[in-house]
């Protein structure tokens, strides 16, 4: 039975540019999956983008036209550490269906149909494919107009627990997956790449399927991360979101830097611009929150990082989203309950 | 720079190195004049000699433009011989400019490995680093450049250069 479905469908379907219906242009949006499995963490994020017609010149206003442009990025890593790609699909490939989630890109899919989602998802140039379906395990939850102060609010859809079954192949090695614990989230909005503004998002998905708890961060902060604008700490129980902590109620710090022994950078030309290893990454992220008797404590600790760098649009910069592979601990206690999660995760940071 | 330069690189390997580069300015001239611009005016006035496998391409920077002259089929004539040196020398061929898009090599590691080879002064090699970053954010930028790329990695490899010190 898809218990979910209904409230899947009307928080999670593709919104789609305003500039396809005469408004703003400079649209952003993606579909974002993250499986975990026993020594593999899988992420897959299809997006459309908004981009200037003749090219992108950053700093410089364009009123139009825009023309959607369709990307998957696809980051698998195993015990060799973390590999992928983003490729670029032409408008003729690309079937985005607005007021539905379907995406299709070559033969690239994403789609919600009998009560899961459908991902087929192959690098062009890689040997890196997965095929899976991911049967949700929580009611989702919308967060719309997340003020940011550089410009038109950020949206997000998130849904942090679902269960993957199917196949991930990466360089010659199949990997067979079985109720994977996974996350889920849509964004869209209209920001652009260089504005002043960073965020810090993760999730925690506990190893044992049978445990109750799940977890999802956010942070929103300037650029230099220096000021805080918005943060939330999500937990759902069996299904159920059961709190929020939001601004005041939280404390968030973070200890020492992440030394990587190399930095996997997609897509790899943009290495060129970016060929920085060192990061700004924590090796920790702390958080401490506390509001009507209930409190938690956790942490986030960073194990391995890859780059997902793009060019800047407000100058020939880039900026970098570092997609964070980790362990979350989370304890303390809710409505009179315990609350206990150990598990896999992956965080972003958003930087330069 | 007029049509006709650009119409007049005619003596380079068809889609060898050099003639990648060649087509790539007119690439980014097009789509992201902004780019090209900046990176012209980071090198104006300077001469860069492009070594790429069998062809040498010469480019003469000026403020907002750039001539580009191959010389791979000019015999060398004693007033060719008194011209001054270029500003910048580059030497390199497919198999490391692909490695570079590939990520498998950084400049520096490419520069260290001797198959990105780089001659100039200092102020010189300096212009040259600041205009390839605009070219670079051009290209990234450009929707021009895949087809170009796809169409250079899929060309047969041509002949290696000669690299120095890298023997075993």
């Amino acid at each position: 039975m898809d218990v979910y479905g209904s409230a899947i469908r009307r928080f999670d379907h593709l919104r789609r540019s305003p500039a396809l219906a005469g408004g703003p242009g400079g649209h952003k949006e993606w579909l974002h999956f993250a499986v975990h499995a026993p020594g593999l963490d899988v992420l897959v994020n299809f997006s459309v983008v908004d981009e200037p017609v003749g090219g992108q010149r950053p700093g410089g206003h364009h009123a139009g036209p825009w023309a959607e442009t369709a990307r998957i990025t696809l980051l698998v890593r195993d015990e060799r550490g973390w590999t992928g790609d983003v490729d670029t699909y032409r408008a003729q490939d690309v079937d985005v269906r607005t007021g539905e989630i379907h995406m299709r890109m070559g033969r690239n899919l994403v789609c919600y149909e009998d009560g899961a989602y459908t991902i087929r998802a192959r690098a062009r140039g890689r040997d890196i494919a997965c095929d899976l379906r991911l049967a949700p395990a929580c009611m989702p939850v919308l967060a719309p107009n997340i003020p940011l102060e550089t410009g038109p609010p950020i949206h997000w859809c998130v849904l942090p627990r679902s269960l993957a079954t199917g196949t991930v192949r990466v360089d010659g090695v199949e990997h067979t997956l079985s109720d994977a614990p996974s996350y889920h989230d849509h964004n869209w909005g209209r920001w652009k790449w260089g504005d002043d503004f960073a965020w810090e998002w993760g999730f925690g998905l506990p190893d044992d399927p049978a445990e109750p708890w799940s977890m999802v961060f956010v942070r929103l902060t300037n650029r230099a991360r220096s000021r805080t604008m918005a943060q939330g700490l999500f937990l759902w129980h069996d299904g159920v979101q059961r709190r929020t902590f939001r601004e005041h109620d939280m404390e968030v710090w973070h200890a020492g830097y992440l030394r990587p022994r190399s930095v996997v950078k997609v897509p790899a030309v943009m290495g060129l611009l970016h060929p920085e290893q060192p990061t700004d990454v924590p090796e920790q992220l702390h958080f401490r929150a506390e509001v009507r008797g209930d409190q938690v404590v956790g942490r986030f600790d960073s194990e391995d990082v890859a780059q997902v760098v793009i060019p800047g649009e407000r100058e020939y910069n880039v900026t970098i989203i570092n997609e964070v592979s980790g362990r979350v601990h989370l304890s303390g206690q809710v409505g009179g309950e315990p609350v206990e999660l150990h598990g896999s995760a992956v965080f972003e940071f958003l930087g330069e | 720079m007029s049509e006709l330069v650009f119409g007049g690189v005619t003596a380079l390997t068809p889609d060898g190195p050099a003639d990648f580069v060649a087509r790539s300015l007119g690439v980014l001239r097009e789509q992201q004049p902004d780019a090209f611009g900046r990176m012209c005016g980071c090198l104006e006035g300077r001469h860069v000699r492009l070594r790429l496998a069998e062809d040498v391409l010469d480019l003469r920077f000026h403020s907002d433009d750039v001539d580009l002259r191959p010389t791979r089929s000019v015999p060398l004539s004693p007033q060719r011989a008194l011209e001054p040196a270029p500003s910048v020398e580059v030497t390199t061929d497919r198999r490391a400019i692909l490695a570079l898009v590939d990520g498998t090599h950084t400049l520096m590691s490419a520069v260290m490995a001797d198959e990105l080879i780089l001659r100039g002064s200092v102020d010189g090699l300096l212009a040259f680093h600041d205009g390839l970053g605009f070219y670079l954010h051009g290209a990234v930028r450009s929707l021009g450049f895949p087809g170009l790329l796809h169409a250079f990695r899929a060309a047969p490899a041509a002949t290696p250069i000669l690299r120095f010190g890298s023997h075993p």
